[in-house]
């Protein structure tokens, strides 16, 4: 049985790879030397100061730590105070999925670009108000399958690990045979309900 | 079908030769039992009970021995066996855990083992895990060199300096053996609250507060 | 863990059983056991009288607790505190389970007895849902869980540990550090972008 880690971000992790791909609005601080082509808009050899233009959250993260920013990142607009105040109103309700694959983990690493620092209350009550819904979806309490495609890739996650337990427990609840038919009984089972849960997400 | 003793003082001189308990099979079957759980349990790896591990192996070895000799006939024969195969199967698991921690944090412990070295202490890895260890880790290094080679700039300590580490503030269930007073409950924040826990009490905290409780046997992850 | 392995740590609680055999002591690891005597009660372990029981060289004695008078009050009890009642034992369903399974013939009124105990399992496990979500809904890192026994701790596993770790997690990047994959990234960029960044001071592309 592997060892059962809940996620945790590390330099060979895919998820974190993928959060940190994703695109973030940025004003260029300062003209940029024949980088003009990264603006498709634009004909200058150079990147312009001023241009209003999307990059990839590594190479923010990078260029955003020199003494001289070269850009200067936005939040992404789903952490905004508008997205805030639908989440805050009825995150269960949200479709996190179709907001951003890795809404906790990007909004872990855009918090930084938020002045006034809500994103990093928003994103924690959001996870906490929405973990009633994962826990009933992880006992199968809820039937509405929609549900669980609302979820973004760290619930994902739970909610995978949590119903995977809750199957085995209920197999060893329910099964009472002799050792042999058990074995089977397992096995069968344990198939069927991978086919469901692949045909599920 | 008489259980050899000599192991068993072998384990009490091996923790404290001045202070000689007498330890009963049975009870290091129960230190087996919490290693094996704590084991199970904790996210990082823990100092090995390479002299519980053998006791064990020492008494399967000497009851299958005696199983051997007990007539087909002889319906015991079965407990005996199931009881070997249960210790058995315990142990594997136990052993089998600590591998998976190596294979997952291998740079990791390696790195802190050799602190440990430095001070003195003892090890947390046992010999051969230690060697399992290294020739592990030195696969990776041959198997990342060979890969990489596409990547001139991409030289072996850009990766053996991102080290995948246990996450220590993962969250465990635990029974205290003992009354313990003033714990904090998150040791990352200095005005943590401090919680007691009384002796026999079960709770769920985050592993980094009982880290050391959990290594000097003061409480058991459940 | 799986429930076949706490299966397995609460197979070693104690049981009686009548023998129909005469045998002196069996000299286990874990301590010896009898000497037995046919129609005379004997302690093992549960693991010893369920295969026993299979074997048809014994009876079981059921656990003092296990019938429909004491659980019925168990459940009356259980039903009135909002809280968690302490169980008999706190491998209740392991020993209910094996026991049942194997021995139904020795347990007075077995199927009642199941149902019994299958309410109050599913009464805490409901009680349990709620205090996991409240838990996590008022992020609390810590909780006393003395009441439940070890296969219901298992039952919120790894749900419960595993969001408090995403939450203490979450809690804690206060001020987040560069990217964990910014030197990936600084690589390759290396020819291109941060180069040509540096360049903006003094010579040519």
């Amino acid at each position: 049985m592997p060892l059962s880690v809940s996620y945790t971000p590390n330099y060979y992790s895919l998820e974190d790879i993928l959060a940190t791909q994703e695109r973030i609005p940025c004003r260029v601080a300062q003209t940029i030397p024949k980088m003009g082509h990264l603006n498709s808009s634009s004909v200058d050899v150079d990147l312009q100061e001023g241009t209003v233009m999307e990059f990839p959250l590594w190479l923010v993260n990078e260029v955003c730590v020199s003494r001289v920013p070269i850009l200067n990142p936005d939040l992404p607009k789903i952490y905004k105070e508008s997205y805030r105040e639908i989440l805050k109103a009825d995150a269960c309700a949200v479709d996190l999925h179709r907001l951003n694959l890795h809404f906790y983990e990007l909004g872990s690493y855009v918090k930084k670009f938020d002045k006034k620092n809500d994103v990093h209350q928003s994103i924690i009550d959001t996870f906490r108000s929405r973990f009633r819904q994962l826990i009933n979806l992880a006992d199968n309490s809820i039937s509405d399958p929609m549900v669980q495609q609302r979820l973004d890739t760290l619930e994902r996650k739970l909610f995978n690990d949590a119903y995977k337990a809750r199957v085995k427990l209920n197999i060893w609840l329910e099964h009472s045979a002799t050792v042999i038919e058990a074995a089977n009984m397992v096995v069968n089972h344990k198939k069927r309900k991978r086919i469901n849960l692949e045909e599920l997400l | 079908m008489d259980l050899d003793d000599t192991n068993l003082e072998d384990l009490n001189d091996s923790n404290d030769s001045e202070d000689y308990v007498h330890i009963t099979p049975a009870e290091v079957l129960e230190l087996m039992e919490e290693t094996w759980v704590n084991e199970k349990f904790a996210p990082e790896i823990l100092p090995n009970k390479t002299e519980v591990v053998d006791i064990i192996l020492e008494q399967i070895k000497s009851m299958e021995v005696n199983i051997k000799n007990l007539s087909n006939d002889d319906f015991t024969k079965n407990i005996y066996q199931l009881e070997v195969d249960k210790l058995r199967f315990m142990v594997t698991s136990y052993l089998r855990t600590r591998l998976e921690k190596i294979e997952s944090y291998v740079v990791h412990i390696l790195k802190e083992e050799e602190k440990r070295v430095e001070k003195g202490e003892s090890k947390y890895l046992s010999e051969q895990e230690y060697k399992f260890a290294q020739d592990y880790s030195r696969s990776m290094d041959r198997y990342f060199n060979k890969i990489m080679n596409f990547c001139p700039n991409l030289t072996s300590d850009t990766w053996s300096s991102k080290v995948i580490e246990p996450n220590n503030n993962s969250f465990v269930f635990m029974k205290s053996k003992k009354t313990i007073e003033g714990l904090p409950i998150d040791i990352t924040n200095a005005d943590s609250d401090l919680v007691d826990i009384k002796s026999g009490s079960r709770v769920i905290i985050c592993y980094s507060s009982i880290e050391e409780l959990v290594k000097n046997g003061d409480v058991n992850l459940i | 863990m799986d429930p076949d392995e706490l299966e397995f740590l609460g197979e070693k609680s104690k049981i009686m059983i009548i023998p129909t055999f005469n045998k002196e002591n069996i000299h286990l690891i874990s301590g010896d056991l009898g000497p037995f005597r046919a129609s005379l009660p004997s302690q093992v372990p549960l693991w010893v009288a369920t295969l026993l029981k299979k074997q048809k060289r014994c009876k079981i004695i059921p656990p003092d607790w296990m019938n429909v008078e004491y659980l019925e009050a168990l459940k009356e009890q259980e039903k009135q505190t909002s809280g968690f009642t302490r169980m008999p034992s706190d491998h209740y369903m392991v020993e209910a389970k094996l026991l049942l399974d194997c021995a139904p013939d020795d347990i007075p009124n077995a199927d009642e007895v199941k149902v019994i105990i299958k309410d109050i399992w599913d009464m805490r496990m409901s009680k349990i849902r709620s205090s996991v979500t409240k838990l996590v809904k008022n992020s609390d890192f810590y909780a006393a869980v003395d009441n439940l026994t070890i296969m219901e701790i298992n039952s919120v596993r790894p749900i419960l540990p595993h969001a408090l770790d995403n939450l203490f997690r979450m809690k804690h990047i206060e001020q987040p550090k560069p990217s964990q994959n910014s030197n990936v990234s600084s690589f390759l960029m290396s020819k291109r972008a941060s180069t040509s960044f540096q360049l903006s001071n003094n010579e040519d592309y």
